[in-house]
Parts: C-alpha cells; structure tokens; sequence
C-alpha cells in the first residue's frame, strides 16, 4: 500500500512537473536575442526558427492569432540600464527611422493586451531625419506621448509589419528619465 | 530499484504531458477564446470585428486598425473569399486552426482592391500519391484569382487594414463589409 501511494505520488510529480514546464516554456522559449539590441527579444515566428513552434504556442495559448510571417514582433521588460520598466517611471523612447509598411509600438500592463497604450506609424510626429522620440510617462508631455496603463511593472512591444527586404532592424533605446 | 524505476515513470509521464500540452494545449485554447470573441459568428461569413475584440483575437494589432474576419470550414467544399478592399496598406492572412499561417497577401502583391482567393484543403499525402496527373488539380481550380489551400478542415482569414485616424474606421469598415466569404458554387 505504501508503495503504492509513493507510486502515485511520483507520477502526479511528474504530470504537474511536465505541466509546469510546458506553460513556462510557452512563455519564454519561443522568444530570441536581437543582436544589437540585447535589451530586446523577439518573438521567433520564422519558420526557419527551430522554436517556433513556443512561440505560436504562446500566442495561441493567449487565445490569440500569432502575428503574420510579414510582421516581425520584439518585446523588452526592462530599460537600457537593465531595471524593470515601471508604471510610475518616465521614459525616453529614441529610435531610428524605421524602413517598413507600419509599425506599433505597444506599452502593456506585464504585456496584458486589454490594458495598453499604443503609437503607431500613422498617428506618430516623426523628427525631420525620420527618428523617432516619444515619452511614456504619466504626466502630459508634449510630442509623441504614451501613457502608461497603471503604475506596476510594464512591457513594451514593437511590431514592425513588413519591414524593408534584407534590411537589419534597428531597434529604438528605452532609457529613464524620472520617477 | 522501484524507486528508480518510479523516476523513470516520472519522468516519461512529464516528457508527454510536457509535449502534449505545447502541441496541443495552445490550439485548444485559442478555439475557446475564437468562439467568445466572434460571438456564435457562423463559419463561411465575413465580418468586422469591434476594436475591442480585434486586439483580443489579434496579437499584432492595435485598436488604430480595421479588421475582418471569416471563420472558414472546407468540410463542404471550397470557399471563395471575395474581398473588396481599400486603397491603402492592407495584409490578408489565412490561418489554420491550430495556428498555422498557410496564406499571406498585402495591397502591393495584390496590385487590386478587389480579388478573390478560392481556399480549398490541401491533399494529404496518400493523396498525392494516388492522384494521377498534375492537370487533375489544374483542372479543377479556376482562373478566378490567387488559390490557397490548408491543411486543416478549420482556420481564419483576417484582413488587416491600419488606421492613420480612428475616424477612418466608418469609412473602411463600410469598403471592407461588402467582402464575402462563401462556399464556391
């Protein structure tokens, strides 16, 4: 009997260990470095990408339609000197002209899409070299000014739709200038 | 030498249920979230979606965008999406249901407004190897546009179309609303 319930023990171990390391895997594994930009990860949604499959997964999972092949998709949770972005915290965004159809630039509420705030190639008031600056903050700022959606831990998105053939991405600096 | 053998079993039972979950789990639950946000929409219809519940189904959008949707179902037969677009930067995506993007097309590739693409399901392998010549497929799709095929029975279209000013929105939603999505005659 003794054995027996130590028999299940260790199974019921292994499904929730099995379990546990399938969502987590789904959350991270799918993501990549961007070389150049180590504050930035993206989403591997290549087919060449030997991790696609977490990375659909983890869209999937979310109840959601992965980005198309056309979009590339990166994510950072933290600022250029490496501290998590904060709710109650401003930020300077500065980025370079971006060689692409669209893009999206996304602050999230620890990446929830129901609560974010967005800037996007159309709506943007770019510099007159083509660079982009805009503030995150909670306070009115004047420019391209995103407000954050709530004061914790934040996660900033960047979706560029069909960027320029053979193009490298270069990714815009996070850096904080307050709180 | 039990207590092995009950690592061992362990460890087994969590390499699939680990595999399990990543390759199926995520389909699962993307259905459920389908079902919700479409709202008992029926299959082989095109419709607009809200801005609220197009950022809930689409990961890369943003509530400054347009988006519809057709939930296709090839058990019957091929569908025909007929879109009637605007002229503007717009990307059609054809997924299966477990995710899987099998299509993709934007304005520039189009080169029109208005096309139509026929969707059919893609043949298995056994399938291939029974068919017996390479005109039997030509011969029966025809020359009415671009042809995707998937793999699945299930899947989505979704058209995408950016705004500039959420004012626009009335306006493409109208454009795109007369978009059909029906099972080929």
């Amino acid at each position: 009997m003794r054995n027996f319930t130590l028999f299940t023990a260790v199974l019921i171990c292994g499904f929730v260990f099995g379990w546990l390391a399938a969502i987590d895997a789904l959350g991270f594994f799918g993501l990549k470095a961007v070389a150049g930009a180590p504050n930035w990860r993206e989403w591997a949604l290549n087919s060449d990408d030997r991790t696609q499959v977490y990375a659909l997964g983890h869209f999937l999972s979310e109840g959601q339609l992965p980005p198309p092949k056309s979009a590339r998709y990166f994510v950072r949770g933290v600022d250029e000197d490496g501290y998590a972005l904060r709710g109650d915290c401003d930020y300077m965004i500065k980025g370079p002209a971006i060689a692409a159809r669209w893009w999206t630039l996304r602050v999230s509420a620890d990446g929830k899409s129901d609560t974010q705030s967005t800037l996007s190639a159309g709506e943007t008031i770019l510099n007159q070299d083509g660079t982009l600056l805009a503030t995150i903050s909670r306070h009115p700022s004047p420019g391209n000014w995103i407000i954050p959606p709530q004061s914790g831990t934040l996660s900033v998105e960047y979706v560029i739709s069909e960027p320029a053939f053979n193009e490298a991405v270069e990714l815009p600096l996070i850096t904080k200038s307050g709180c | 030498m039990g207590r092995l053998l009950g690592l061992i079993t362990a460890g087994f039972l969590g390499l699939a249920v680990f595999i399990s979950y990543v390759l199926f789990a995520p389909g699962i639950l993307f259905q459920r979230q389908l079902a919700l946000v479409t709202d008992g929409q029926p299959s082989n219809h095109f419709f607009v979606l809200d801005a609220t519940r197009q950022t809930q189904l689409v990961a890369s959008t943003t509530r400054m965008a347009v988006v519809g949707v057709c939930k296709f179902d090839l058990a019957a037969g091929n569908i025909v999406l007929q879109a009637k677009l605007p002229r503007a930067y717009w990307t059609l995506s054809i997924y299966t249901q477990s995710g899987k993007q099998v299509y993709g097309l934007n304005d520039v590739q189009a080169g029109a407004a208005e096309f139509n693409v026929e969707l059919s399901r893609s043949k298995t392998f056994l399938q291939q190897l029974l068919a017996n010549a390479p005109a039997e497929d030509a011969a029966q799709i025809e020359n009415l546009g671009w042809h995707a095929e998937s793999t699945e029975r299930y899947g989505i279209a979704v058209v995408w179309i950016p705004l500039a000013d959420e004012l626009m929105r009335p306006a493409i939603e109208g454009t795109i609303k007369t978009s059909r999505c029906d099972l080929k005659n």
